[in-house]
């Protein structure tokens, strides 16, 4: 099993592995010295990837002498409840932006469905 | 003046009660996707029949306002057509009727592109918290398939423009629960979603609600063509992980299972009667724990030609008087 996608991922890795804000050198360093590609990575391909990760509001940054430390704006623990409850509560209402296996009951319905489970013999 | 009143008596009929006896039909359920597209004829009816009313009530005033080719065309033919076209009406109605055209059909082109764009945002929030936080399975498929290390139960999906973009979801919650043949069950019928491109035709009904919500026919059609669309998706996923006939009542139960299990884990939420295809779980569970039932042929076709008889009838209404007047020679309109 890997992780899904990319720098980004990896970059958030070892973020939420630190306890102390990192510099952009500090997580070059702590990344795996070569890329899927065979090469040394470069220090500004990471700092345009944490970048990002501040302009999304993953990571907050802070100014340390001359250069900027990030630390992660939320835990990993975090941003999986995120994504779980933008899927449950509001996914489908935003122009059919993703489709759930089950929709979502009201209790009434959820009542009803137990009702004809407790009817069937099992399975 | 006769074909717009025409066209606005079709689109009316069509607007207020057409959609009544579909939605009571029991035969939606043994066809799902032709009822998807007696739906989507229906609203389509609907709105082109109000948009050619408008342009047939603005045709004889359209040589004033265009020239060139196109209005010497239109002028030399609305001459011919004296009886239904040249007949005197105020200008007034005509700017009305092309008013009304315009109006409706741009109304309708801001809503859809409103609601891909809503759409677009809500992919683009999931896909990037996805990628720091989901773990990446091994999938035989095109689809994407992503585990969510979350012990609250759900599973979806993401429709992508490119096919290599579409992402199915699934939470550790998910997994524990459902056995693995119900696993493969519900990751068929979200394939069958994305690869169906269900999303599109869910995001029609809704855009058409939102635009028009007063007209009964598009408040119902948002309604059924979700629910018809799970329908489709189970009858897919049951065909494409059963290879003998017989094993297809068995999966069918277990599909069914699955439905029941997810959707009672998750916690209930009042809000949850106002999503677009609540109650949606139950409607399934009871339909797949009978055995299939298949529409007749006799049946499918009648329907079938209902389909194209309503997405053409308004164009031919509209056109009537013109192909007329062409079969009569007079317009010089060559029909070769």
């Amino acid at each position: 099993m890997r992780k899904l996608g990319d720098l980004e991922a990896l970059v958030m890795e070892q973020l939420w592995a630190s306890t102390e804000p990192l510099s952009v050198r500090q997580v070059l360093e702590a990344l795996p010295t070569t890329g899927p590609d065979g090469r040394n990575r470069a220090y500004t391909t990471v700092m345009t990837v944490m970048d990002n990760l501040f302009h999304k509001s993953f990571v907050v940054r802070e100014r340390s002498g001359r250069a900027y430390v990030y630390r992660a704006s939320q835990t990993r623990a975090e941003h999986t409840a995120e994504v779980m409850e933008d899927a449950l509560t509001h996914g489908g209402d935003r122009g059919a932006a993703l489709m759930h296996f089950v929709d979502q009951l009201t209790p009434e319905e959820a009542a009803q469905l137990r009702a004809l489970l407790g009817s069937r013999e099992p399975s | 003046m006769t074909t717009t009143l025409a066209l606005f008596a079709v689109a009316a009929l069509m607007g207020s009660v057409a959609g009544i006896p579909l939605a009571r039909a029991r035969w939606a359920g043994h066809a799902p996707r032709l009822a998807v597209a007696l739906w989507h004829a229906l609203c389509f009816g609907v709105v082109s029949s109000v948009v050619l009313g408008g342009l047939a009530l603005a045709l004889p005033v359209l040589p004033q306002v265009i020239t060139g080719g196109l209005s010497d065309f239109l002028a030399r033919c609305a001459m011919a057509l004296h009886t239904e076209l040249a007949a005197p009406r105020p200008a007034f109605l005509g700017a009305a009727g092309l008013l009304l055209a315009l109006a409706a059909g741009t109304r309708l082109l801001r809503g859809l592109m409103a609601a891909a764009r809503e759409a677009k945002r809500g992919r683009r929030h999931q896909l990037d918290r996805l990628t720091l936080v989901g773990h990446l399975l091994p999938s035989d498929h095109r689809e994407r398939l992503v585990l969510l290390d979350d012990a609250r139960p759900a599973a979806y999906c993401l429709p992508g423009r490119r096919r290599g973009r579409a992402t199915i979801v699934i939470s550790r919650g998910a997994l524990e629960l459902l056995g693995d043949d119900q696993v493969d069950l519900l990751l068929a019928h979200e394939r069958a979603h994305l690869r169906q491109r269900h999303h599109l035709a869910t995001r029609l009904t809704a855009a058409l609600t939102t635009s028009f919500g007063w007209v009964p026919l598009f408040r119902l059609a948002s309604g059924q063509v979700p629910l018809l669309l799970e329908m489709a998706a189970d009858d897919e996923a049951v065909r494409l992980t059963t290879r003998r006939h017989s094993a297809q009542t068995t999966a069918r139960r277990r599909l069914a299972d699955a439905v029941v299990n997810l959707a009672t884990a998750q916690t209930p939420t009042p809000a949850a009667a106002f999503s677009a295809a609540g109650g949606s779980a139950l409607a399934r569970v009871q339909r797949l724990s009978r055995p299939p039932e298949r529409l007749g042929l006799a049946h499918t076709t009648l329907l079938t030609a209902g389909v194209g008889v309503i997405l053409a009838g308004p164009l031919l209404v509209a056109t009537a008087p013109v192909l007329c007047a062409a079969a009569m020679d007079i317009c010089p309109i060559a029909l070769a």
